[in-house]
């Protein structure tokens, strides 16, 4: 492949000396996950799902409350009497209504609440397609004097090159 | 002790904004440059054209232009510069002209003031 | 002391009605005087605003309960120093909080706006004069801190116990202070099209550097925040996706979206009507914010009580929004684009798509957040939208914005041809994959978890694709290595800077993905002298020591760890309950490295010596907190403005001369 030929030598080979130091490093630092019980593991992530009725907002993970305790041993207790996750959550809406579910049910007028994002990111993505293709063809509306005759450019060009552009006005050119 | 801090209270602000309207200090200063006039325009698109010669310049150097896109670039950056240019040179040479203009006025009536009387 | 605050609010307040009318007017008549009377009237609220503040924390130091605001917010009890938390923690102080801060902040950014805009300048300060006017009407009218009580009680009520660390000295601030920063930008563009200047890009320099002072600090307070609540609350957790938490989180991504796309107005004079809106926007999500933290009707740990409060900020949020595009749609012709797109792929369109997505991403927190208000009105069921449905719903739509994030700052200017698309993609590409492949080898099999990594992976190697081939190229002609860096960083400040906040959001970004996706938590009921394990971690309960205070009760748990085999040391993480209050506060115990944290936190303390504990692992939380600082420091890379040529005019005009001579010679031989 040409594209390969045209990179410096050096700097390519330092490059892909760092990629695998990298790569080495990443390598070393990730550790298997730590492993859970599964009771462990389910439990926690239906206290995560539920929420404390009297504090506002908060999962029964999350708060100390002891009404979240009290619940988060009856979410212990039904897994390991072999309940299901669902069957769990069940439980609760049925004392407390579905409000005691951190996301909203998958049917009914909850699933409005699923559908909007992934309609709105189609929304947006029509959008800035749209957007792009109107610019694309809009031509600028301000009266720009866009052409400059053969001799001005002569002129200016000359100018620019000799004081303009050379000096400090353009600090990048040390790059 | 109140009644003395809320006199001050109430005192010291309203000679702080009556002072620049007394004292006019502000209409006597030079008048600052307007933003919108057409020099400020021009030094804003010539640091344009010249933040993208450097970008351009920057960008090839990182190996991310290629030799034709650069060339593009940068005519594109030194065409918009040239074109301040022009419009400096243009509004100078339009300010000559009406200097010239108003200065011939001047002289004319000059010269029928003088001849009347 | 009390009445020669409330005397200054008064003050402060009719000054400020002054300053905007006469700021106005001012601009309108052209009058150079008014301006100048309204400016140092505005100037004049800084020290009367700090007087009145001086005024409520010396009723704090001192225990002045006459004052019914320090008798609802702190007792005889509370640490002095406390006092300036207790100042804020409150509705009425925290307004007074944010009224100073803004009236000081304002300030500033009028002195500079003066100088630099100085046509547009009057109508920013009526702007800015009018959002005081609001705070300072709000705090004499419905909620005054220093309104005194008819009876003076012996002791207060005391200040949330959960407010006594000591983030709580900046995070609140920071936040607030955030949240009414957006409002600096706001008036220099609103003040440009009012001031019929906002056309030829007049306001962007100043839009940018204010757009970037006010993300600087929204990220500040955001950063702050969970940093708090990771290491106060004792949940483990970080971000709740709390009603509260997203009103502060969606002008941050608002303002976000716009420091990027003001740069493209500045180099290319294009998107000046969507700067313009999107500056609206962000104020208004701020104003938002302000709305639900004062007791909208979305229930939050973090609101304040009051609900009537709330309703206000909402209706004046709605008019300065009704307003600001009437203002916009009137001046709408005066923006019309100088530049065009010319390709489809270029950085400007990835600045577009970036921006919509921003947009989106705090849409959807928005929607969000009032949904269980919309579930009720239609259904008449109140549904819950809590963390699994925004990790579920923001998380995609952040991992792609972090891939737009490593991949736009490598598309040039105007357009990308497909072979100098294919060089710079190349390397960022490959380095994802291996990310990718790497990682899968390592362990790590959750779908979305190697999605991230690998994403982190093109983008990281985005910003050193960069680094390394400029610093070679300047090295290549004849600078030392180190040298050469730091000159690449010098000579291109804004673009440097950039990439090296994009590198602490790289960070940011893989601490998240690691503790969300592979955080571990146990909770065990442990007798002294049990040993627990977690992961790698063992745990010895010694005992509990308590400890009784005059305003609550401290269970200070004892523990030995190890890690593997070798001895870490004790940790001690304690529970404290308020009586009063009757809230328990607990602080965790941790232990940090960059890899992971351990973190120990008491559930409870039951009788007969039994307790329950929490313990959890959660991965690569340190680089979280790492990223700030380098954040912080990018940002103000960025921010320092480029030595500016002076005497550009000089120049241009001795360029003109030469060009002149040549002009009188080619007039003479009738040309052109």
């Amino acid at each position: 492949m040409s594209i390969i030929k045209l990179t410096i030598a050096r700097s390519s080979t330092l490059t892909i000396f760092v990629i695998l130091l990298v790569l080495v490093l990443i390598f070393l630092s990730c550790k298997p996950p730590v492993e859970v019980s599964e009771l462990d593991s389910r439990t926690n992530s239906l206290n995560k799902s539920i929420m404390c009725p009297i504090c506002p907002g908060e999962s029964i993970d999350q708060s100390q409350n002891e009404l979240a305790g009290h619940m988060r041993r009856i979410v212990r207790e039904q897994i390991e009497g072999g309940k299901t996750d669902s069957e769990v959550r069940e439980y609760f809406v049925e004392r407390y209504g579905p409000v005691v579910l951190l996301e909203p049910s998958t049917s009914g007028i909850g699933l409005i609440a699923w559908i909007v994002p992934p309609a709105g990111l189609l929304i947006a993505g029509c959008s800035v397609a749209i957007a792009l293709i109107l610019m694309k063809r809009r031509r600028s509306e301000e009266v720009v004097d866009d052409t400059l005759s053969h001799n001005d450019r002569v002129r200016y060009y000359k100018v620019l090159e000799e004081r303009g552009i050379s000096e400090d006005d353009l600090p990048g050119r040390e790059v | 002790m109140l009644v003395f801090a809320s006199i001050v209270l109430c005192i010291v602000p309203a000679l702080v904004v009556l002072y620049p309207l007394v004292r006019k200090i502000a209409s006597k200063s030079p008048l600052p440059e307007d933003e919108s006039s057409l020099n400020a325009d021009l030094e804003r698109r010539w640091e344009s054209a010249v933040d993208g010669l450097q970008s351009a310049e920057l960008e090839k150097s990182l190996g991310n232009l290629q030799e034709e896109d650069y060339r593009w670039l940068r005519d594109i950056h030194m065409n918009e510069a040239a074109l301040v240019l022009k419009a400096m040179d243009l509004s100078e040479s339009d300010e000559i002209e009406m200097m010239k203009k108003v200065n011939d006025e001047i002289a004319r009536t000059k010269i029928q003031s003088g001849g009347t009387e | 002391m009390v009445e020669i605050g409330q005397i200054s609010l008064v003050a402060a307040f009719i000054l400020v009605v002054y300053v905007t009318i006469v700021g106005f007017a001012g601009g309108v008549l052209n009058g150079r005087d008014l301006v100048a009377s309204a400016r140092w009237g505005f100037y004049s609220v800084v020290p009367l605003l700090l007087i009145a503040t001086s005024a409520l924390i010396y009723a704090f130091v001192n225990n002045d309960f006459s004052v019914a605001y320090v008798a609802e917010n702190s007792n005889l009890a509370m640490p002095r120093i406390y006092a300036w938390v207790a100042f804020y923690s409150g509705n009425a102080g925290s307004l007074l909080y944010i009224a100073v801060a803004f009236s000081i902040m304002a300030s500033i950014c009028l002195k500079v706006i003066t100088k630099k805009l100085p046509y547009t300048a009057p109508y920013a300060l009526g702007v800015m004069s009018m959002v005081l006017l609001f705070f300072l009407a709000v705090i004499l009218f419905l909620a005054n801190p220093l309104e005194k009580l008819t009876v003076t009680p012996a002791d207060g009520q005391g200040i949330n116990p959960l407010l006594i660390h000591f983030g709580m000295f900046i995070h609140p601030p920071f936040q607030m202070l955030g949240l009414i920063s957006v409002a600096l930008p706001y008036s220099v563009a609103v003040g440009a099209l009012l001031a019929g200047r906002g056309g030829r890009d007049e306001w962007v320099d100043q839009g940018r550097m204010w757009g970037m002072v006010s993300w600087l600090i929204l990220t500040v307070g955001l950063l702050l925040g969970s940093w708090w609540a990771y290491t106060i609350l004792g949940w483990g957790g970080y971000w709740a996706w709390d009603p509260v938490e997203n009103s502060a989180l969606m002008p941050w991504l608002a303002m976000t979206a716009f420091v990027h796309s003001i740069m493209v107005q500045k180099r290319r004079g294009m998107f000046r009507m969507w700067n313009m809106v999107l500056v609206i926007i962000s104020f208004t999500m701020a104003q938002l914010g302000m709305f639900i933290n004062r007791g909208g009707p979305v229930p939050s740990v973090h609101s304040f009580a009051e609900s009537t409060m709330g309703w206000i900020f909402l209706a004046v949020m709605g008019l300065t929004l009704f307003v600001s595009l009437v203002i916009f749609v009137i001046r709408y012709d005066t923006l019309k684009s100088r530049g065009r797109l010319e390709s489809m792929i270029s950085r400007e369109s990835a600045f577009l798509a970036q921006n919509i997505l921003f947009l989106l991403i705090a849409f959807v927190t928005l929607w969000g957040t009032v949904f269980p208000i919309f579930s009720e009105a239609v259904d008449e069921t109140t549904m819950t939208v809590g963390q699994p449905f925004f990790n579920k719903v923001n998380g995609p739509l952040m991992l792609l914005l972090i891939l737009l994030m490593g991949v736009a700052p490598l598309l040039p200017w105007r357009r990308a041809t497909g072979k100098s698309l294919a060089r710079m993609l190349r390397i960022p590409v490959v380095s994802g994959l291996s990310v990718a492949a790497i990682v899968l080898i390592a362990g790590i099999s959750q779908p979305w978890a190697v999605a991230s990594f690998a994403i982190c992976g093109v983008a990281v190697s985005g910003v050193l694709q960069e680094w390394g081939r400029g610093t070679f190229s300047r090295h290549r002609r004849g600078e030392g290595w180190p040298r050469a860096f730091l000159n690449l960083l010098n000579a291109n400040r804004p673009r440097y800077g950039g990439y090296i906040v994009h590198l602490a959001i790289i960070m940011l970004g893989v601490g998240i993905t690691a503790s969300s996706f592979y955080s571990v938590q146990r909770d065990v009921v442990m007798q002294p002298g049990d040993t627990e394990t977690l992961g790698k971690y063992t745990f010895k309960y010694i005992g509990v020591n308590e400890e009784s205070f005059s305003d609550r009760l401290e269970e200070t748990a004892e523990f030995k760890v190890w890690s593997g085999d070798k001895y870490i040391g004790y940790m001690y993480p304690y529970r404290a309950f308020y009586p009063e209050f009757r809230i328990a506060a607990t602080r965790g115990a941790i232990n940090s490295s960059p890899m992971e944290d351990f973190y120990l936190v008491p559930s409870e303390f039951g009788e007969d010596d039994q307790a329950v504990f929490r313990a959890l692992i959660n991965p690569m939380i340190w680089w979280m907190w790492a990223s700030g600082p380098i954040l912080v420091f990018g940002t103000l890379v960025a921010l320092v403005p480029r030595r500016r040529s002076k005497n550009v005019q000089l120049r241009l005009t001795s360029l003109t001369a030469r060009v002149g001579d040549q002009n009188q010679s080619s007039v003479l031989g009738a040309e052109d």
